[in-house]
């Protein structure tokens, strides 16, 4: 298995339980969603999620060169960060 | 010290003759667009002579105040006209909205392009309801048929009208009206007439100065003060005003430098985020010429992380309640503090505006000696004349000195006079007594934040709301440290009575519209543990 796809079942993963308690599958969930407009997140939630993304990957990602909007859908976390 | 300020102008008359010289520099960027100040002049200008035209004066004016475009336009132009600008804020739950629009008697309520479903359902509920003031281009909301348009031809502008525009609005009248929660749970109208605005800008100017080449963030939601501040300073001195979006608020490292802002103002909390994702590197920010921090104490441990990021800037700390306009003391950082011990570590609020006064007191009103410390007060032509139509509350903390023949505004919060001049040290009602001692949850707060390295910590007496409380219980956000491990930590820099006796880590915390920790909603959660 790619570390893409390793990952994004992480991220998934992460995400799944707080799209459950809002009603969502996250197979619905489309890779340009973006997941603090959904309401999966708020913005100070979504700094927690990150967070812990990057204790579960072991990976420490850089976010100095990009702007929230970039990086709060599944598909800008799996373009920026893998 | 700058001379005594005399009133000449009100702030958004003074934006009209800023724009006048002006015209063709940016004055706002907003979604992702431009606007010129003769953009912005004629937009403000077809606004205020709709409400010339249709004799609407002195009059509470609602704004929907999502911040587009049309916000910005709306608020200038209905304090322009005399009337009085009241936001709205489409985060705050519907009732709070219609709460606000019942107690400052709103007749009339601007939204911009964007109408959204909640604005439907704060008409729905309103009752008298108001006339709904929209462009031709808008859509109406589904449950208003009271509309007016006011982006007519009619409503064109001439010299003439010009000229009545720029004289109406006058000193002594209000020119907004905000509202900050009450303890009761009703919110309070903070009224600030003109005059309190214009000496406000006049007093800033002694720290903050701008030309047509400064850019200045725009974050703060448009409900909550320190929003007045970056439009009027902004706009008064020729600068452009940068709204950050929504998206970005929380960590906008890539807007600052992508326009090259060279003017900060925010929450300290945003630094805080802004660690978080790692923003904060060495000279990430290097057009940044000034930073303002304000709405909560700024931590030593922050500002100097700011520093690195930020090494041309200058960084000052603002305090100051809604009733005395924005902000009323400051405080200049200097690099070489970096090795100083600051109560609490937390960087001082300083001195007040000149012909401002902030007084460290007791209960008679008698000054308390320096390190000693009291309840602040303030004084000064920056002061509102009190609560909107509660004559009752405002009594309660607007107090008049015989001795000096001065209103004194009680603020709640507990400072002391020191070297560095004044010193925050918390709320006045987040100190309680804990088995006889007194504790100030502020204290504990910072005191677990440093030894934790957490950046969220909120601490509650319990049993809640008990006046013989028996100890504490924290919430904290945290990722390193397990529940035994925190206590341990605390056990070494806390006296025994201070050391929570339960910890709650979180991985979200609640932040309200504001930008701060909403401790209302923290205290929710403890009481429903308590109740099962």
């Amino acid at each position: 298995m790619s570390t893409e796809s390793t990952f994004k079942q992480k991220l998934l993963s992460l995400i799944e339980p707080k799209a459950d308690a809002l009603g969502l599958k996250v197979t619905e969930i489309d890779l340009d969603d973006n997941l603090v407009e959904l309401g999966i997140f708020d913005s100070v939630s979504f700094l927690e999620f990150i967070s812990s993304l990057e204790t579960e990957c072991d990976i420490e990602i850089d976010f100095s060169e990009l702007d929230p909007s970039e990086f709060s859908s599944i598909g800008g976390l799996l373009k920026n960060i893998t | 010290m700058t001379s005594p300020f005399k009133y000449s102008l009100s702030a958004p008359q003074q934006i009209l003759n800023t724009a006048s010289k002006h015209l063709n520099s940016c004055a706002l960027f907003v979604d992702q667009q431009a606007y010129t100040y003769q953009q912005l002049s004629d937009d403000i200008q077809q606004l205020a002579s709709f409400f010339i035209e249709n004799n609407i004066k002195e009059t509470s004016i609602a704004v929907y105040a999502t911040r587009n475009y049309e916000s910005y336009v709306a608020s200038i132009a209905i304090m322009l006209s005399s009337n009085r600008y009241v936001p709205l804020n489409p985060k705050f739950p519907v009732e709070k909205n219609a709460k606000i629009c019942q107690l400052s008697e709103i007749k009339y309520l601007f939204h911009g392009k964007h109408h959204s479903e909640s604005l439907d359902d704060l008409i729905t509920i309103l009752n008298p309801k108001p006339i709904i003031l929209k462009n031709f281009e808008n859509d109406t909301p589904s449950s208003s048929d009271n509309t007016m348009d006011w982006n007519k031809e009619a409503y064109k502008i001439d010299a003439k009208k010009l000229e009545k525009i720029k004289s109406l609005a006058q000193p002594d009248q209000i020119a907004y009206i905000l509202f900050t929660s009450g303890s009761t749970g009703t919110p309070k109208g903070v009224p600030i007439t003109h005059k309190n605005l214009a000496s406000y800008i006049h007093n800033v100017a002694s720290f903050t100065t701008l030309d047509h080449n400064d850019r200045c963030t725009q974050m703060f939601d448009l409900t909550f003060d320190l929003s007045i501040h970056d439009i009027f300073v902004t706009l008064n001195n020729s600068a452009s005003l940068y709204v950050v979006p929504d998206q970005s608020v929380t960590a906008p490292a890539k807007f600052i430098k992508e326009h090259k802002i060279t003017h900060w103002f925010s929450v300290p909390s945003v630094i805080s985020f802004m660690k978080t994702f790692k923003m904060l590197k060495e000279n990430s920010f290097p057009n940044l010429k000034l930073s303002l921090f304000c709405g909560e104490a700024l931590s030593v441990d922050n500002v100097k992380s700011w520093e690195i990021a930020c090494p041309h800037s200058e960084i000052i700390n603002i305090y100051g309640p809604t009733e005395a306009t924005i902000g009323i003391t400051y405080f200049k950082w200097e690099s070489s503090f970096n090795d100083l011990e600051f109560e609490k570590d937390i960087v001082p609020i300083g001195h007040a505006f000149s012909h401002q006064e902030a007084r460290v007191m007791d209960k008679a009103l008698n000054i308390q000696k320096e390190n000693e410390s009291g309840e602040l007060y303030l004084a000064g032509d920056q002061l509102s004349q009190g609560y909107w139509k509660s004559s009752e509350i405002t009594d309660q903390v607007f107090i008049h000195d015989k001795m000096t023949q001065k209103t004194w505004y009680k603020t709640g919060d507990i400072a002391k006079y020191t070297e560095y001049g004044l010193c925050y040290l918390g709320r006045l009602d987040s100190q309680v007594k804990i088995c006889g001692f007194r504790v100030e949850l502020g204290e504990v707060e910072s005191t677990i934040k440093k030894v934790s390295g957490a950046e969220f910590v909120c601490a509650f007496s319990t049993p809640l709301k008990d006046e013989n409380a028996t100890g504490l219980e924290i919430f904290i956000s945290n990722h390193e440290f397990s529940t035994l491990e925190l206590l341990s930590l605390c056990k070494k820099a806390l006296p025994s009575y201070m050391v929570p006796k339960k910890i709650h880590l979180r991985q979200a915390f609640p932040f309200n519209s504001n930008g701060k920790i909403d401790r209302p909603a923290l205290l929710k959660v403890l009481e429903k543990e308590y109740v099962n």
